[in-house]
This record gives C-alpha cells, sequence and structure tokens, in this order.
C-alpha cells in the first residue's frame, strides 16, 4: 500500500474538460492515493458525481485564488488521512 | 459545499433550455423575412413594421434565450431552487411565445385587440418571471457579487417591461393615455439595463471558464453593474423631471456619460482579457464577442457624437439600434449559443448515462455536438448581415435587402446547428441499452 498525491492542473482547461478529467483521474486512484486537484474556480458540477462514486472531498483556498480541491475514496482511511494533512495546509474555501 | 449538490439536484430537465433556445431563431428568421417585404419600412423607427421587427429580436430572439438560461443558470450559480421546474418552465415558455406573437401581430397589423392580448399574456409572464426568479435570489445562500448583477438585471427588465406594457395598454384601451414620450426609457432600460447587465454578469462567469482568460477584476465585478444601475436611474429622473434642477444640461449629461462609460470599461476589459487569453485557439464564441463588443463601442462612439453632425436623425437612432440589437445582443447571445448548448447536452448525458460505465465513451465532446465548422459558417453570415446592415443606412434598398438575406441565412443556420445539437442528444439517450443509466 502506498500513500501518495495524484496531482492534476485544469485550470487551462475549457468545461466540460476539467469534470471529465478529473473523474478519469478518481477512477485511477490505487489505495493509499488521494487526488489533488488544481482549479480557478469551484467544481460545483464534479461534487455530485464525487458523493455518487463515494469519494468524499475537501476544498480549499490556494494562491492568488486558485481553488485547490482534495478527493480520496471514503473506504480508503490512508488516502482520507493524507488528504486530510495536506488540505490542512491550506485555509478553508472562500469564494 | 452541500449547496452545490443541492442546486444540481434542481437543475431543471435539458428541455427546459432547450426550447428556449431552438425557439429563438425563429423569430428572427420572421423578422429577416419582414425586412426582406418591407425594406422601405425600415428607416422609420416608428413604423409598424420596424415596431414589429425590433419586438421579435428583443423579445422572440433575446428574451426568449435568456428566459431560457437564468432558469439553468440560478441553480448552478446561486442554488436557486424552483418547485415543479418542468411546469414553470413549459408555462413561461407559452406565455412568452403567445405574448410575443401577439404583441408582433398587433404592431404589423396596428391591432388593438392584439395589443390587448399580448398586454395579457405578457403582463402576467413576466410578473410570474420577476417574482420566482427574485424570490429564488432572494432565498439563496450564495452571496457573490454575479448575483447581484443577476438582480440589477432583473429590475432593469421589469422597469423595462412595465414601460412597454403601459404603452402597449395605451394602444388598446381608450382610458389609457398612448405615452409615446417613454419610449426611449423603454428601449435604455431594455437594450442597456436588462440585456446589457445581463451580458455583463453573465461574461464575468463565462468568459473567463470558456475562452480561458484571466478573471475580471474584483473591483470591475463588484462595481461596475451598480454604477451603471445607478446611472440608469438618474438618466431616467432627468427624462420623468424635465422641468427640475437635474435637466440643467450639464447636470444631464454626467448619467449618460456614466452609462457609456460603464459599458466601454466593460468592453475593452472583455477584449484585453480575450488578448490575455492561455490558449489562442480558434473560437467562434471569440469571435462572436469581439463583433459584439466592436458594435457596441461604435453604437458608444456614434451615441457620443453631437447630434448635429449627422444629418438624419432618424437613421442615427435606427442605426445605434441596429448596433445594439442585431450587432452586439444577437451576436453576444449565439456565440453564448454555441458554448451554452453543447455544454448543456453533455451535462445532461453525463447525467443520464453512468460515466463509470462503458457506454460513457459514446457521450460525445462539444465539438462532436455543434462542429466548429458549421459555428463559423453561421458566424460569417452574421458578420455579413452587419456589415451590410451598417452600409444600407446610407444606401438603397436594395442593401437592406441584401443584409435581410444574410441575416435569414444567418439565423436558418443557426437554427440548424442547434437542431442537429438536439438530434445528436435524442439519438445517444436512445441507443443507450438498458440498465446502463
Amino acid at each position: 500500500m502506498e500513500t501518495d498525491c495524484v496531482f492534476i492542473d485544469v485550470s487551462d482547461l475549457p468545461p466540460p474538460e476539467p469534470l471529465a478529467v478529473a473523474m478519469a483521474a478518481t477512477e485511477r486512484l490505487r489505495p493509499g492515493q488521494y487526488l489533488h486537484m488544481h482549479h480557478w474556480r469551484e467544481p460545483l458540477l464534479l461534487y455530485k458525481r464525487l458523493i455518487q462514486k463515494n469519494f468524499g472531498y475537501d476544498t480549499r483556498s490556494g494562491q492568488d485564488d486558485a481553488c485547490e480541491i482534495f478527493v480520496w475514496r471514503l473506504d480508503d482511511p490512508a488516502a482520507q488521512q493524507a488528504a486530510n494533512v495536506a488540505a490542512g495546509q491550506l485555509p478553508p474555501w472562500r469564494e | 459545499m452541500s449547496y452545490g449538490v443541492l442546486s444540481l439536484a434542481q437543475t431543471p430537465p435539458a428541455s427546459v433550455p432547450l426550447s428556449y433556445m431552438l425557439t429563438a431563431p425563429v423569430f428572427a428568421i420572421v423578422a429577416a423575412i419582414l425586412i426582406l417585404v418591407y425594406p422601405e419600412s425600415v428607416q422609420n423607427r416608428w413604423s409598424p413594421v420596424m415596431l414589429s421587427v425590433t419586438h421579435l429580436l428583443v423579445l422572440g430572439f433575446a428574451v426568449m434565450v435568456m428566459f431560457g438560461a437564468v432558469q439553468q443558470l440560478l441553480p448552478v450559480l446561486a442554488g436557486v431552487t424552483f418547485n415543479r421546474p418542468r411546469l414553470v418552465s413549459l408555462s413561461l415558455y407559452v406565455g412568452l411565445i403567445f405574448g410575443v406573437s401577439a404583441l408582433c401581430i398587433g404592431m404589423f397589423l396596428s391591432n388593438a385587440s392584439l395589443f390587448l392580448v399580448a398586454v395579457l399574456f405578457l403582463s402576467v409572464t413576466v410578473a410570474a418571471f420577476f417574482v420566482l426568479m427574485m424570490l429564488g435570489l432572494l432565498r439563496s445562500e450564495a452571496n457573490r457579487d454575479s448575483i447581484q448583477g443577476i438582480r440589477l438585471a432583473l429590475l432593469s427588465f421589469l422597469v423595462s417591461a412595465s414601460l412597454g406594457l403601459y404603452m402597449a395598454a395605451g394602444h388598446s384601451l381608450p382610458e389609457i393615455p398612448l405615452a409615446r414620450e417613454l419610449t426611449s426609457l423603454h428601449l435604455t432600460w431594455g437594450l442597456l439595463g436588462w440585456i446589457g447587465l445581463l451580458v455583463i454578469t453573465v461574461s464575468y462567469q463565462v468568459v473567463p471558464m470558456f475562452q480561458i482568460t484571466p478573471r475580471y477584476p474584483k473591483e470591475i465585478v463588484r462595481w461596475l453593474t451598480p454604477f451603471i444601475f445607478l446611472s440608469l436611474v438618474f438618466w431616467s429622473l432627468i427624462e420623468i423631471l424635465p422641468n427640475s434642477a437635474l435637466s440643467v444640461s450639464w447636470v444631464s449629461v454626467i448619467p449618460k456619460t456614466g452609462v457609456m462609460a460603464g459599458l466601454l470599461t466593460f468592453c475593452l476589459m472583455t477584449l484585453w482579457l480575450q488578448h490575455k487569453r492561455r490558449r489562442k485557439l480558434p473560437d467562434v464564441t471569440l469571435d462572436f464577442f469581439r463583433l459584439a463588443l466592436s458594435c457596441m463601442m461604435l453604437a458608444i462612439f456614434i451615441w457620443s457624437l453631437p447630434e448635429s453632425w449627422l444629418a438624419d436623425q432618424l437613421n442615427r437612432e435606427v442605426l445605434i439600434g441596429a448596433l445594439l440589437i442585431i450587432g452586439f445582443t444577437l451576436s453576444v447571445i449565439s456565440g453564448m449559443l454555441y458554448k451554452i448548448v453543447p455544454f448543456l447536452i453533455w451535462l445532461h448525458l453525463t447525467n443520464q448515462i453512468d460515466m463509470s460505465t462503458r457506454w460513457q465513451k459514446n457521450i460525445p465532446n462539444m465539438k462532436q455536438i455543434i462542429p466548429e465548422v458549421h459555428g463559423r459558417w453561421q458566424f460569417r453570415l452574421h458578420l455579413g448581415t452587419v456589415l451590410v446592415m451598417i452600409a444600407a443606412m446610407y444606401q438603397g434598398e436594395w442593401s437592406i435587402r441584401l443584409a435581410a438575406v444574410l441575416f435569414l441565412m444567418s439565423n436558418l443556420y443557426l437554427l440548424r446547428n442547434l437542431i442537429l445539437a438536439v438530434v445528436i442528444y435524442r439519438k445517444v439517450l436512445i441507443s443507450q441499452p438498458a440498465g446502463e443509466s
């Protein structure tokens, strides 16, 4: 088992590519891995799909008003812990 | 986090926005045919044909698309939810179609009874739309500057529609005077308030998102729409109170200059952001936007010229109106349709087809739903319409007829593109095997 971060930058992609790229990336997560998605806006359309697919998420504020989203499988405590540690280093998301 | 989920659960079905968006070009096609048959009427803004054409384009095309888009946007942007979205949408849709049709035929035939029918349908539809959207926005927990812009646009719409309905009632009811002096306020609140503020507000979201530009500066997002709205209020007071201290010539120039400066700021800022876009790929929506912004700036330039500089005052007003309606409004809306319609179709397909199944591979991407080449052909026809239309203000009937033919072809092409997009949507849904959703 490994604890690892899969990072994707979707900030230069037009809709709906960020959503499609993020969903594909979550499907490829291995045990212990979490997804760190870098975007410039809050991906509201992604949240519903994440819940349907049994993923958890935490949205944080990055540099220059960026939106940083951390995603993990709910049945993967190691990934969740790693994601929480990484997300905890950033302030909560504010519009 | 939960509000995003709640809002999406209430997103109306695809048929809601798409019915409005597919109907809009039909009204523009009727307008083009009227101009083609009666080219001589275009030179006079008060002619029945011209009044009918103006309302076919503004209400039949622009308001039709905006009604559909706002019903789709508010759940996602503001977390606004509607009970029974399909019933609400169908009622507004039917009311708008009957109201616009009665109004435009009534104007064309100068028929008082049809004006009355139009007043009844449009007043109920407008009031219902305004109350539903405003209540939704007031309940919304989203506290964003973009929501403020939509509120101000809705208020402007109410002012413009109320003035218009009052004038329409003056055509049909003897007890109500025909108040033609309200026309300029009706036009100003409709074109610059409702359409202008809504386009600005939607652009704050759509331009950075779809054209991959930097975001609009926060100061502009926060202050520009209230500034334009307050300038419009001040402008209206001067118009309503012609003998007050406000009507002193140097004072009366301030709000008009404020509105023009506000709109010019939006145009220049958007062009600058588009110049800074991170993916410099050909994009028909970008071209529609640039044409729209150029037309708005040309209209502002002509508007700012002393009236004595242009010999024919009527043509000046017709030219400004044509630049604002066909050049700005229809361009920007057509450009947005090429993003919004494929995006909505893709979104609703992925909502209905489980993305983890193998069937997701059958979901077409945005460029397959409306290929760029077809959008570009329609853009060329629309650009030709605008250029010939400007020339037509100084030429004879033949150039007006040519502009009408180009406008007709442009809107037929737009309708074709939108219908084929919906055909693709239906085909994918029908071909989906049972058990995959």
